[in-house]
């Protein structure tokens, strides 16, 4: 919102520099974000053209010569509406004209034009900064003296304000200068006045009860169109608002005094002078002021006559019921309509108006009134015409009468940290408009919230109120007080934390995903944390962000697979995050840490063969977590299309009795289709919170001073049969303190389904040294196990 | 809250008092409780102290950009 400080000025007078107004509405909360000064330019002056001159060597160049008064000057001007005799204003040599583009100057030099010498440049409004016209160059009337400085005729500071989402009375210069004079405790000169009698003609009719709280309007007859008053068109450039006649110009005037947007349809295009305000029917078109026909969305409020649209009712108006040079009767229109249906269709149609904004703030209906009589005063005073019937005022719902909000000085103060004058309270609450009663015993204020707060609903409202006009500076510093709570650790953000450090340790790299996915990612969740429903977004940003993820893993899949592209290094990812899924409409929300490899397993050294990471590099971090957290697992089969046929496992644990996670080398056809320029990836994933559930106490147990003894032992086993499988068994024989995996075989030496596999196995007794007699023994009823269970025997 | 950088000032945080619907929504009393909030976002933060032109980048998860980071 732009607030031109001599508009301001109309309702509050003050002495106050700009710098001073922009800081303190900066500090109440209207955040000035720059300021722009207009007509404060030296150098440029008013001067006459005398002659008008062909370039000699450019055709849509001229010479003109020029007089201020008492110097003349040679300047070559391109514009091609300049005349003999005109008044125009001239920026002299050294000027430096405003570049609002991007907030630079542009120095005006003595140069030559196509080899003509010219001193300085006739300026358009645009080049002035005081207009977006750029078409021409800007003509003066003759009330403008040659050799005056622009200054004396433009000067004015524009402040450009962030005006928050509940203000909608701050996008007026009415309800700014309202909330200055609470900063500044002055008065201002304003008040909300309805001249208009009411009209019993019912030319109007809302034809569905909850898009348009209200509708009022009059018809004015006798009319004639013109441009506006100098006044008129100067303070709408000044706001940024391109002037086209008086009556639209009176109706932008209205909304950018008092906020509330209004509308003038031609009369004569009211098929019937009757209107309808109703939703769109379906595949109903209307070619809107700008030129366009759009096609106009579902719950699309419009303003009709009996056959067609005739305005998108709060956003634009139709181009079959402008106000044209030959109108004479408007229907002047002051609406209040549904703010979610004037935000859908701004949003759906890309159409973002000055109206829509306000309207989609939460406008209250209680301010038709004012601005339609507003507007007509200015209309008959500006544009002749006269009243028909007067107002027709259409309610749907009451004008609610507006409750009242306690405000207690006790409940303030311990809000605040701060004890506030009585005094002080309630001249805030007056300067801004509130009506209260005051309890002096009870020290509390009964208020009354005016119609233009909708944002203040409750009384923590009316302490931000009090607040920011006090202004947050005066709130004391002070320190937290009391006791100190005890501290609880939280084992789950410990281990969260535990974790990031070891894998990135390990030379894992943790990314951060968005919690949304896609429905194409979604699809790679795998079986083991497939457990329910996936809970989808109300309003996704895009449908590349609709659902929230089961899983951390398509993520991981996506981003390494980019990587892929443009990382030749080895690409290990990791990430802890929370996943989501309804059972029988419960919402879970659960940690899990999950990791992908993909690429070479080791930066690329002199002395090393480059090698793919597989299954196993992924099973070694498993190892590492689990060794660190102390967590003692089982690797299961696993099954799941999105693996490499018996390339996955489970990871099971026995004291909570449940899986833990999975891992497993993907699939060729996810490799293909997400384009991975690598061969293999393995990933993994685990439930953070199982893992804590799952960890052992460290148990010290006597180490035993007799020594150890290694024997190695070569199996054959059918092709289905684990390690893991042959360790339990071998694991649970007395004396036998940990075996190891050596060597692995498969080939001719050996029959087709069967597989050979070298186990260390390490013996040690508490009591004695193990002789070569006890050692044999013990690895007699191994064997005999494994045959039995396992049908193992040994290779030959 | 804003902070003066390179001779600019930059916002940095927002705060504010908790309003009470959210505090009976998390089971504080907000007649007895009362809740101040802040928040910073790391990734302005960083952007500043890394000189960062795209915030975008952080949300890529791209090795170029991690790989820079493991400290």
């Amino acid at each position: 919102m732009k607030l031109p400080l001599s508009w301001l000025n109309e309702y509050i007078k003050f002495e106050k520099s700009f710098d001073e107004i922009a800081e303190n509405l900066t500090m109440i909360g209207n955040e000035v974000e720059s300021i722009d000064q207009i007509g404060n330019i030296s150098g440029v002056i008013v001067c006459e053209i005398l002659e008008i001159n062909k370039h000699p060597n450019a055709d849509k160049l001229q010479i003109t010569k020029l007089y201020d008064g008492s110097n003349y000057y040679s300047v070559v001007c391109g514009a091609p509406n300049i005349r003999i005799g005109q008044k125009i204003f001239l920026a002299t040599i050294g000027t430096k004209l405003p570049d609002s583009d991007n907030d630079t100057f542009f120095e005006i030099k003595k140069s030559k034009i196509r080899g003509e010498v010219s001193e300085g440049m006739i300026c358009s409004e645009k080049e002035l900064g005081l207009s977006d016209d750029h078409k021409g160059i800007m003509v003066l009337n003759n009330q403008f003296k040659l050799g005056d400085p622009i200054k004396k005729y433009y000067s004015d500071t524009i402040l450009n304000i962030d005006v928050t989402p509940n203000r909608v009375d701050c996008l007026s210069i009415i309800g700014l200068a309202r909330d200055i004079s609470a900063k500044f405790s002055e008065n201002i000169k304003f008040e909300y006045k309805n001249s208009l009698k009411l009209s019993n003609k019912n030319n109007v009719q809302i034809l569905d009860s909850d898009i348009c709280p209200r509708y009022s309007g009059v018809i004015i007859d006798s009319i004639k169109i013109e441009e506006s008053p100098k006044w008129l068109k100067d303070k709408l450039k000044l706001i940024g608002e391109r002037p086209i006649n008086n009556i639209v110009d009176i109706t932008n005037y209205v909304m950018f005094e008092i906020g509330q947007p209004l509308h003038a349809f031609d009369l004569s295009q009211i098929k019937e002078e009757k209107i309808f305000v109703r939703k769109s029917f379906t595949n109903e078109k209307i070619e809107t002021l700008d030129g366009e026909l759009r096609s106009l969305p579902q719950d699309t409020i419009v303003i009709a006559d009996k056959d067609s649209p005739i305005g998108l009712a709060g956003i634009m108006g139709g181009i079959n019921s402008e106000i044209k040079p030959d109108t004479s009767s408007i229907f002047l229109e002051a609406a209040n309509f549904n703010p979610k249906n004037i935000r859908s269709t701004s949003r759906k149609l890309g159409l973002f108006t000055e109206a829509s904004m306000r309207f989609e703030r939460n406008l209250k209906p209680d301010i038709t009134e004012y601005a339609l009589s507003r507007a007509v005063d200015l209309i008959i005073d500006l544009a002749g015409g006269k009243i028909r019937d007067g107002m027709e005022d259409i309610c749907i719902d009451k004008i609610s009468s507006h409750e009242k909000i306690i405000l207690n000085k006790e409940k303030l103060k311990l809000h605040l940290g701060l004890s506030i004058d009585n005094e002080k309270i309630s001249k805030t609450l007056s300067y801004l408009d509130f009506k209260y009663d005051f309890d002096s015993n009870k020290e509390i204020w009964s208020v009354e919230v005016p119609f233009w707060r909708s944002d203040i609903e409750i009384s923590e409202d009316l302490h931000e109120e009090v607040a920011r006009i006090i202004g947050y500076d005066e709130i004391p510093l002070s320190y937290l007080s009391g006791e100190i709570p005890e501290w609880q650790s939280n084992k789950l953000f410990e281990t969260k934390i535990f974790l990031q450090d070891l894998l990135v340790s390990a030379g894992l790299n943790e990314t951060i995903s968005y919690s949304a996915i896609s429905e194409k990612l979604i699809k790679i969740t795998p079986l083991d944390v497939n457990l329910g429903e996936a809970i989808s977004l109300e309003n996704p940003i895009s449908n590349e962000y609709s659902l929230l993820r089961k899983s951390l893993i398509p993520s991981l899949i996506f981003n390494a697979s980019r990587n892929t592209n443009n990382w030749k290094k080895p690409i290990k990812l990791f990430e802890i995050g929370n996943i989501f899924y309804t059972i029988e409409s419960n919402i879970i929300e659960k940690t899990m840490i999950a990791g992908i490899l993909t690429g070479s397993k080791n930066e690329l050294d002199w002395n090393q063969q480059e090698e793919e990471i597989n299954y196993f590099d992924a099973k070694g971090i498993i190892e590492l977590i689990m060794k660190k957290l102390n967590i003692d697992f089982d690797v299961l089969k696993y099954e799941d299309n999105l693996f490499q046929k018996n390339k996955s496992s489970k990871l099971f644990n026995k004291k909570i009795n449940t899986s833990l996670g999975y891992l497993g080398e993907i699939s060729d056809e996810i490799i293909n289709n997400f384009n991975f320029n690598t061969n293999k990836a393995v990933i993994f994933e685990l439930d953070l919170e199982k893992l804590v559930e799952s960890q052992m106490p460290i148990i010290y147990k006597d180490f035993s001073s007799f020594p150890q003894a290694y024997r190695d032992l070569s199996l054959i086993v059918d092709r289905d049969i684990k390690y893991e499988d042959l360790k339990k068994i071998i694991i649970a024989e007395k004396y036998v303190i940990e075996c190891v995996i050596i060597d692995t075989y498969e080939g001719d030496k050996i029959p087709d389904n069967k597989r050979s596999l070298s186990i260390r196995i390490n013996y040690q007794s508490y009591e004695s040294t193990l002789s070569s007699k006890n050692l044999d023994k013990i690895e007699k009823n191994i064997l005999s196990k494994l045959k039995k269970q396992l049908g193992a025997f040994i290779r030959e | 809250m804003s902070i003066l950088w390179d001779g600019k000032w930059i916002e940095i945080l927002g705060a504010g008092m908790v309003h009470p619907k959210v505090l009976t929504g998390v089971g504080y009393d907000p007649t007895k409780y009362s809740g101040f909030a802040f928040g910073i976002g790391p990734e302005r933060v960083s952007m500043l102290k890394n000189k960062i032109k795209d915030i975008r980048n952080f949300h890529l998860n791209d090795l170029r950009f991690l790989s820079q980071f493991v400290k």
